[in-house]
């Protein structure tokens, strides 16, 4: 069995087996404190006070935010809740060969939980992906005809929260690399109780029609995507469908990125990448980060980071360097997007650097806490059993 | 300069001649350039080919070694081969180890081992250290002072008095007295404390024992003291923990003792 599970900030969608019948539950858990059982979903949403019930429904603000939630005389961490609501989902299914949960934005701390809770289910991280919207978006047009994208694909998601643009390009620049450019745009959030009335479809009609106008770039348009719940009935919005089905063609699937997380399930599973293909989502790294270092005592720019891979899931991200005589690290940055190259320096503790005869053994650590923001450690490792470590530590911050 | 090392490799790989573990190719080609002499013509053994090969993942450089180690080729050479392949050291300096080697070779056999005792003892293996000395101490003094100083770091005081006192006796030194008479104070040796103090100036005593307040005063100002300081004021269960953890660490260090 292969799931797609998308996650909002009140639902999660699942898709199985690539089926057209997604089921969608309220992101919730709930306990009843008088059996001890918890519950998710619909029965944590249809909850009984007087039976004992008690019922977290902002799942995803207490996950994000990451603050504790009190249930009886029990207070449990936000990462326990997901742990819990992923653990009674995914226990309705056998058999599953691979799961993908996409959430809308690559927000780190709301991701590594969500890792937490599939790796405490799975206790096997080759069982599952944690992505974004984008990367789910990326997925469907693969599983498209080329014709399907040779334009520029759209795409509009309409939830109670959110109303995001999504667009991917594909150009290939002047070194002959393939580009798949995924851009986002974020819109105010429309409450969905708006539509319950003509004057509030109205509204809406006019805000995604004004939004449509704004996001659509000059682009030429191949096909358009509108997605979320927010959509389910489109028969209200006469101006911006007028407007989006002048470009080309329109399809609706409230349930886009479930089915979208199942195909990138799918993906990975049959290692269906192309190399010679650049993905840059919200979900890559939009840069090489390379060091100016010596290799074999032939000065070189060693690469750290690779443009395009994914930036919350770098995992060799440390080395060790000697560093003899100098002062700083120099970083060459190139922007891959704009061609851009920038140098970084960063100043080594004299601290660091006091040993003689190439023994300043020190470790280089990043990580990515946002997309452009990676966060560079620096370390005093000693040399071996030779010398110990002065235990200095240097951190910066480089924005990419 | 900014040598770039790649990944870190956890793997340890013990030099048995030096009770040392390296971690890297340029742990393993510093320890070459800085303590060639403690290497003999069994350091290079088909375990740290494969040691290379694996852990450092330098098929290469393991591949070489093999091939040279079937051949019988010489030690320095081979040693010269894993410098040039250890992306640390220059031409120039593999140059300045060719020479050191060859002047090495050239040392008298006391020379050799004094050298070889000096360098254990700098990298504080004072039982492998413990071990060179004895063998040329009865008619070298400095292999003698060594010994002593040796056995003092590992907190042998009584037997580090009296390799002091053996060599105060061959050469009138008021140091080296001093440096028994600290001995003993630290063992609490009474009868012999007091042999010393009758032979000697009340002034230099006095000297001498404000050295050693002085000495206990930094001692107590240490971290690692005041770590084992803290031990004890935890209580009964907290030191039996703890301490069989730190005896354990000594039992390491002294095995080769006794």
């Amino acid at each position: 069995m292969v799931l797609g599970i998308s996650l909002d900030e009140n639902y999660a969608c699942v898709c199985v087996d690539g089926d057209n019948n997604v089921l969608s539950l309220p992101f919730a858990v709930g306990r009843n404190l008088n059996t001890n059982t918890w519950f998710i979903g619909d029965e944590a949403k249809n909850e009984n006070i007087d039976n004992g019930d008690i019922v977290i429904d902002k799942l995803f603000y207490i996950i994000r935010n990451d603050v504790p939630a009190r249930i009886g005389e029990i207070s449990y961490e936000a990462k326990e809740l997901i742990k819990i609501f992923f653990s009674s989902l995914l226990s309705k299914y056998d058999n599953i060969e691979y799961v993908t949960v996409v959430v809308r934005n690559g927000d780190v701390r709301y991701l590594e939980k969500i890792k937490y809770a599939l790796i405490s289910y799975f206790k096997d991280s080759d069982k599952f992906k944690v992505s974004t919207y984008s990367e789910a978006f990326v997925s469907f047009i693969k599983s498209k005809d080329a014709e399907y994208y040779n334009d520029a694909v759209s795409l509009f998601d309409f939830t109670e929260k959110a109303l995001t643009y999504y667009e991917l390009v594909r150009y290939i620049d002047d070194n002959n690399i393939e580009y798949w450019k995924v851009d986002t745009e974020e819109h105010l959030a429309l409450p969905l109780d708006l539509l319950s009335g003509d004057a509030g479809k109205k509204v809406c009609d006019n805000l995604l029609y004004d939004f449509a106008k704004r996001s659509i770039s000059e682009e030429k348009h191949g096909n358009i995507v509108l997605s979320g719940l927010g959509f389910s009935d489109t028969s209200s919005y006469r101006d911006f469908m007028t407007y989006v089905c002048s470009f080309a063609k329109v399809e609706t699937d409230v349930c886009f990125f479930a089915k979208s997380a199942y195909l990138l399930s799918m993906d990975i599973l049959n290692n269906n990448f192309d190399e010679n293909v650049m993905i840059i989502t919200d979900a890559r790294t939009m840069a090489s980060v390379k060091l100016l270092a010596t290799v074999n005592q032939v000065n070189t720019k060693v690469e750290l980071i690779k443009p395009g891979v994914e930036w919350f899931d770098i995992k060799d991200n440390t080395f060790d360097i000697i560093v003899d005589g100098d002062t700083e690290l120099r970083f060459e940055i190139l922007k891959v997007i704009e061609r851009v190259v920038n140098e970084e320096k960063f100043s080594i503790p004299e601290a660091m650097v006091r040993r003689q005869d190439k023994t300043n053994l020190l470790q280089i650590c990043f990580m990515f806490t946002e997309q452009r923001i990676m966060q560079l450690s620096l370390i005093d490792k000693g040399f071996g059993e030779f010398y110990e470590s002065s235990i200095e530590k240097r951190d910066k911050e480089i924005r990419i | 300069m900014v040598i770039f090392c790649g990944k870190s490799n956890n793997n340890p790989y013990y030099i048995k001649e030096a009770d040392l573990n390296i971690k890297s190719i340029q742990e393993l080609a510093y320890f070459i350039y800085n303590y060639a002499i403690l290497i003999s013509n069994s350091f290079i053994t088909k375990n740290l080919i494969l040691y290379i090969d694996n852990s450092l993942k330098l098929p290469k450089l393991a591949s070489d070694l093999n091939e040279m180690f079937n051949k019988k080729v010489n030690l320095s050479d081979i040693l010269i081969h894993i410098l040039a392949n250890s992306n640390y050291y220059s031409d120039e300096e593999i140059t300045s180890f060719r020479k050191k080697l060859l002047k090495l070779l050239s040392l008298p056999e006391e020379d050799y081992i004094l050298n070889a005792g000096d360098k254990l003892f700098q990298l504080k293996k004072y039982e492998k250290a413990i071990t060179q000395y004895s063998k040329i101490a009865k008619t070298n003094n400095n292999a003698m002072l060594r010994l002593a100083q040796s056995y003092a770091k590992l907190q042998f005081y009584e037997i580090a008095s009296e390799y002091f006192a053996e060599l105060y006796k061959r050469t009138k030194s008021i140091n080296v007295l001093k440096e028994a008479y600290f001995c003993l104070k630290l063992n609490g040796t009474v009868e012999k404390i007091r042999d010393i103090e009758s032979r000697i100036d009340e002034n230099l005593l006095a000297d001498w024992e404000y050295d050693i307040v002085s000495k206990i005063i930094k001692v107590r100002k240490d971290e690692t003291m005041k770590e084992y300081e803290d031990i004890f004021l935890m209580g009964s269960s907290y030191i039996k923990e703890n301490i069989e953890a730190l005896i354990k660490k000594w039992k390491g260090k002294y095995r080769y003792i006794g």
